[in-house]
């Protein structure tokens, strides 16, 4: 379609005609001002194809100019597949439609609408106004202002004939709505036997695979119960032919007649050791009667022995008595002697003793004495050496001259001496050579010295010379001299503080103090020498022992005392004293003896005594001893005792060969082998007959059992179940066999879909491409191989989504996409006019200027009409413009 | 002066038939009762001297008290004598169905054969010599102790046994074998066996009644019992098979392949056909083998759906049955875009014999278009 001219009359803001006209192919930019009514040009010829003339209502009054009774009326001259074609429609009051072709076609009203909308592809709406969706073609290349950077409406006859022209390009690569149905109805079945994501049986396949499962156990179960039954069955043939041979050979039988030998065995063993027994306790009677015989003639024997003892003791004790009678008479004259001898040693004892006592009074008196005389001569020259000591320290006390006090006039001497020699140093040293004798003088005397040291102003006369005046001088004369001077008086107040002249003298009396002091020592070392305890201790010592000897002297009474020393005196009360020891010792002996001889007198008379008892007791146990035997023999004679004995002893003879013989005849039966056999031959009868028994409870419980077992059909069951098993087995696979196609179909049919969408859009991308490596070199755009809608452009392997572009970018794409669909609808033989009202106004200046680029190029194979109230912006396009103020009337 | 017996086995009351799914089993395993009265009552008609019944009375060892007591329920209407032998089925082990028929209580005219012990019937003229099964499977010939098994003289001597007939059988078990020249060592005038569910004449002597109504798919002759007329003066007894079966097993088996000039479709149905006299007394395994196309597949499923209302019971074996897509198939689903791209792909793995997946591969073609066929494009 190719637009040729346009005439609007009356027609929404045009009140007036306006008439464009001489449009050629390629690029006419149609300029108006701002509510000058370009867009209204663009509302006229959408209006005028897709319209019907007869439309009423607040559609019909919609083209009227504002506050107009005038019919709108557009013309329209276009070409069309090389035929031109001219079109007039009138709204509203006297509506008409008239189109005309070329070539001889004339269609008028409803006739033309048909035509227009067969021409053009459109669609009538059911009523009222007509939308994008009816307008075929136009309603994608048309941009009305202000959608520019929407998506390009591609409506159904849009998308039909892009399809379509695409299929002519690729071929059928899509299964269209069919395959995607079909590939949709694949993948529910798919899904309805295995879960998309995990990929688990679902639905039939799961329930089939679980019914499989659940059967499989039930038929392993029956199967185990078929085989259970089965061994039972022959356990039980077997259990009653084992039973049944084992009564066959009547091991009952068998084993009783076992335990009857066995108890006969027993038997027999037990009346031997009953027998041994009882031999056994006749052979220990015989022995007992045989000890009792030998006891009664050991007895008869022992009596007689004793009669014969007893007479032997009495002749015994009568000797004895005599003896001890001797004894105590002896006895007796011993204690008297002894008796007699102590007495006079008590009497020389007593004597000695007066002697010995009064011997040691006298020596120590002498003792005592002599002490005393010995303590008062040192108390003595004690007082005295005090008394010298006492005065000593006393003088010395007296002398003022301490060591302190002489070191304190030592220094003040030394300092003394010091001030006047630093005084001479600078004094004027002065020396005298005289001639002739001659004098000098000083205050009229003479000068002996060959030298003087001055240190004041000194008149000095020289003989035949006359006088000479002499001035020390020096920076610190006057002081040093009055520091001398100071040093002097002070050491003469100090000396006369402590009582002497000078230092010499104080020296000397310092150094006499000293000796008095040690002089005081010597003496108190004679004092402590003796009285080591003191003066007062020495007094009291000689005060008592001056008492003491008082009281000895005392008592020694009258006897006055001889003329003898101490040491002599002692000497013999020692003597006197060992001479009472030696007779105390022989007074004890004599005593010792005297209670000697008294015990044994007291034993002799005691033994005596007691021999006479013995020897009268003797003589009665001796009578009764013989009366005893007298009556035994009475009543058994010894001859009768040692026939009992005899006979005794043969008895036992007797019953132990009997009893041996039977013991060895015991051993012979193996006593411990028949009870064993007995007790072997009672468990073996006990064993037979419980295994018997277990056998046959056995066999009872299995036939019960198995009773039961049969009659529960479990073989019809198993079979059943078998049956069951086979054919959900066989449905199982047959549904995985399904489920594996359908998932083979599915992947196949979606790896195609795939490839088929891809190969699809390619005749799309290979028409964009030009224009998009212009805008955006390097960058794709993305169609949906569905809709043909714009989803991406992939920048740097990025892709952004077109509803997040900018809205420059979003127009000039969209204006892109366009182009390329009119590109490849033009090469299958559909043009269509491209209008574009200011569908540009939001991109920069350097994309406005590619975009004029593109749509030059797009230009020499398509109609462009552009719209815009922006000349100067075209203005170097070199474009057919025309301005619509130009085109009114 | 002959005697003439009734020659069944392999009764096999209680089979429950697991394999058969639906309500069919529970009349199959009715009507095997009812196969029992009709022998009776063909017992009764024809006036026979005794019925011998050589093994697997019953289906189990398992077997319940009411079957067994329906058992003698169904045997009620011939009051002679009923020789029962047991079978590997229903071996008289020490619990069987044997002991509860004991424990139960039966008629003097039923005679267990649990014994190998001459049996004698018809006022001592014949002498039945039974070898029963006292376990599955036997490992020596129970028939052994007929050769030494004392008689009196000119009695006709009749052998009882279940098993396999030694290199007689196309196909047979290899316990409890039987000596084929049984007869001969035994001096026997005939030898009736069971085990063999199809009427089979192995020898003059020696024959397999086969079971009186069918239970499996059969290769051979089942659903008959034989009247067995002995004389001793005759070579050989005569014997007469007479059909006693009512529900039909049939097995069908057709191969073809693609663009014959036959349809598919009328062959098959033209083997039902054949196959099938009363289709709701007819039990059929219908295995078809070969190559179809999806078109033919469509309808050979759809036909035997058809068959299967109107059966008793059909069961189908279409394991060898190949999908081999057409190009109408294949055109029928897509014949252009990535529909066709991917059933193109899937015909290639579908055609490479050495692809894993060449069997999932036409599954899927199949899915593929049924799925379009069922959308009705």
């Amino acid at each position: 379609m190719r637009i040729r001219r346009v005439e609007i009359s009356a027609f929404r803001c045009f009140s007036d005609r306006v008439v464009i006209e001489a449009i050629g192919d390629g690029i006419t930019l149609l300029v108006g001002d701002n509510e000058e009514g370009k867009s209204t040009v663009l509302a006229a010829l959408q209006t005028v194809l897709s319209e019907k003339h007869n439309v009423t209502g607040a559609v019909a009054n919609s083209f009227l100019p504002y506050g107009s009774k005038v019919r709108p009326e557009i013309w329209l001259e276009f070409d069309l597949n090389g035929v031109g074609y001219r079109l007039h429609k009138a709204f509203c009051q006297k509506p008409a439609a008239e189109l005309e072709a070329e070539t001889g076609g004339r269609w008028t009203g409803d006739a033309a609408e048909e035509k227009i909308r067969e021409l053009l592809e459109f669609t009538s709406p059911s009523r009222g106004k007509t939308k994008p969706d009816h307008r075929g073609l136009l309603a994608l290349f048309w941009v009305e202002q202000g959608y520019g950077h929407w998506q390009p409406h591609i409506n159904e006859t849009a998308h039909s004939s892009l399809a379509g022209a695409l299929e002519k390009e690729v071929g059928t690569v899509t299964g269209g709505e069919r395959g995607r149905t079909l590939t949709k109805h694949i993948q529910e079945r798919l899904s309805n036997n295995l879960t998309p994501k995990t990929r688990k049986p679902t639905g039939d396949y799961k329930d089939a695979k679980e019914r499989v499962t659940e059967l499989q156990g039930r038929h392993e179960d029956l199967s185990e119960k078929l085989r259970s039954f089965e061994e039972k069955v022959e356990t039980l043939s077997q259990d009653r032919e084992r039973l049944g041979n084992l009564e066959a050979d009547d091991p009952i039988g068998s084993a009783d007649a076992r335990l009857s030998m066995a108890k006969k065995s027993v038997r027999e063993v037990e009346g031997l050791e009953h027998n041994l027994k009882t031999s056994r306790a006749n052979l220990k009677m015989a022995k007992a009667q045989r000890a009792l015989a030998d006891t009664l003639v050991s007895n008869r024997n022992k009596d007689r022995n004793s009669v014969i003892a007893a007479d032997q003791e009495v002749d015994e004790l009568k000797n004895n008595q005599i003896a001890a009678e001797k004894v105590a008479r002896n006895a007796k004259e011993a204690f008297n002697s002894a008796k007699k001898l102590h007495d006079g040693t008590k009497t020389d004892l007593a004597t000695a003793q007066s002697n010995a006592t009064t011997a040691r009074r006298l020596a120590d008196f002498l003792q005592h004495q002599s002490l005393f005389e010995n303590a008062r001569t040192r108390l003595k020259k004690a007082e005295k050496a005090e008394s010298v000591a006492t005065d000593l320290t006393a003088k010395a006390n007296a002398n003022l001259v301490t060591p302190e006090a002489l070191e304190q006039l030592r220094e003040l001497d030394a300092n003394a001496r010091d001030l006047n020699a630093r005084l001479k140093a600078v004094a004027t040293y002065l020396e005298f050579m005289p001639e002739g004798g001659r004098r000098a003088r000083i205050d009229g005397k003479n000068i002996e010295e060959d030298a003087l040291t001055l240190t004041e102003p000194t008149q000095i006369d020289l003989e035949d010379y006359g006088g000479i005046r002499v001035l020390p001088g020096g920076e610190d004369l006057v002081s040093r001299r009055e520091a001398a001077d100071k040093a002097v008086h002070e050491l003469d107040g100090k000396c006369d503080k402590f009582g002497v002249t000078a230092l010499q003298d104080a020296t000397k009396q310092g150094n006499d103090r000293e000796s008095w002091l040690n002089e005081a020592a010597i003496h108190r070392t004679v004092v402590d020498a003796q009285a080591p305890e003191g003066l007062e201790a020495l007094r009291e010592e000689v005060a008592n022992l001056m008492a003491e000897a008082k009281n000895v002297e005392e008592d020694l009474g009258d006897t006055g005392t001889p003329d003898m020393k101490p040491s002599e005196a002692s000497d013999r009360a020692d003597e006197l004293e060992r001479k009472l020891s030696e007779l105390a010792a022989a007074e004890r002996q004599a005593s010792d003896d005297l209670r000697s001889w008294e015990g044994k007198l007291g034993e002799a008379n005691a033994n005596f005594a007691v021999i006479a008892e013995q020897r009268g007791k003797a003589v009665v146990s001796a009578g009764i001893l013989r009366k005893n035997i007298k009556v035994s023999v009475k009543e058994a004679s010894d001859k009768f005792l040692q026939e009992e004995f005899d006979n005794a002893v043969k008895m036992v003879e007797r019953t132990s060969d009997e009893a041996n013989k039977l013991e060895s005849m015991l051993v012979d039966s193996d006593p411990d082998g028949a009870r064993q056999e007995f007790n072997a031959a009672t468990k073996a009868l006990e064993k037979i007959g419980e295994t018997l028994q277990e056998l046959r409870q056995k066999i009872r419980e299995l036939e019960i059992e198995l009773r039961t077992l049969g009659q529960e059909d479990t073989s019809a069951e198993f079979d059943v179940v078998n049956g069951e098993l086979e054919r959900a087995t066989v449905q199982e696979e047959r549904l995985k066999h399904e489920v594996e196609a359908l998932d083979l179909l599915f992947t196949t049919l979606v790896k195609e879909e795939q490839i088929a969408r891809e190969t699809f859009l390619g005749p799309v991308r290979d028409h964009i491409e030009p224009y998009l490596k212009r805008l955006f070199p390097g960058s794709d755009l993305v169609l949906n191989d569905q809709t043909l809608a714009i989803t991406h452009l992939r920048r740097d392997g990025l892709d952004e989504p077109y509803e997040r572009l900018s809205i420059g970018t979003r127009e000039q794409l969209a204006v892109l996409a366009r182009l390329a669909f009119a590109d490849l609808l033009d090469s299958h033989g559909k043009q269509s006019p491209i209008i574009l009202d200011d569908a540009l106004v939001f991109s920069d200046d350097r994309r406005f200027e590619q975009m004029q680029r593109i749509l030059d190029r797009a230009a020499e194979r398509m109609q462009i009409i552009i719209l815009t109230c922006h000349e100067r912006s075209y203005f170097n396009s070199g474009w057919t413009t025309k301005r619509l103020d130009n085109c009114k009337d | 002066m002959s005697i003439t017996l009734l020659h069944t086995a392999d009764w096999q009351l209680g089979k429950p038939f697991g394999s058969i799914e639906g309500d069919t089993a529970a009349l199959l395993r009715e009507e095997r009762f009812e196969a029992v009265k009709r022998i009776a009552a063909l017992a009764q008609d024809r006036k026979v001297d005794a019925v011998l019944v050589a093994g697997d009375v019953f289906d189990s060892a398992t077997t319940p008290d009411q079957i067994i007591q329906r058992a003698l329920e169904a045997m009620k209407t011939y009051s002679g004598p009923w020789v029962l032998l047991p079978g590997n089925h229903d071996p008289a082990q020490s619990e069987s169905p044997w002991t509860r028929l004991n424990r139960i209580g039966f008629p003097k005219n039923v005679i267990p054969a649990v014994n190998p012990e001459v049996i004698t019937l018809v006022g001592g003229r014949l002498a039945v010599l039974p070898a029963p099964l006292t376990r599955k499977n036997e490992p020596d010939d129970v028939t052994q102790w007929m050769d030494t098994a004392e008689t009196t003289p000119n009695v006709i001597r009749v052998g009882l046994a279940h098993g396999s007939i030694c290199n007689k059988l196309p196909e047979g078990d290899a316990t409890n074998q039987i000596a084929d020249d049984r007869p001969v060592k035994a001096n026997l005038d005939y030898l009736a066996l069971g085990d063999w569910h199809g009427t089979k004449e192995i020898a003059p002597k020696i024959w397999y009644s086969g079971t009186p109504e069918p239970d499996r798919f059969p290769r051979n002759d089942p659903g008959n019992v034989l009247i067995v007329s002995i004389n001793k003066s005759d070579s050989a007894p005569k014997v007469e098979k007479i059909a006693t079966g009512r529900y039909q097993w049939h097995r069908c088996e057709i191969t073809y392949g693609v663009g014959g000039d036959v349809d598919p479709i009328s062959v098959i149905e033209a083997a039902i056909e054949d196959a099938v006299e009363n289709p709701n007394e007819t039990l059929l395994r219908l295995q078809i083998s070969g190559t179809t196309d999806l078109a033919g597949r469509r309808r050979i499923e759809d036909s035997l759906n058809i068959w299967e209302a109107r059966l008793r019971y059909l069961r189908r074996r279409l394991k060898e049955l190949v999908d081999e897509p057409s190009a109408d198939d294949l055109d029928a689903i897509d014949k252009s875009g990535f529909v066709r791209a991917a059933v193109d792909e899937l015909k290639t793995m579908a055609d490479d014999p050495t692809n894993q997946r060449q069997d999932i591969a036409r599954t899927a073609l199949r899915i593929l278009y049924f799925e379009h066929i069922a959308a009705g494009n």
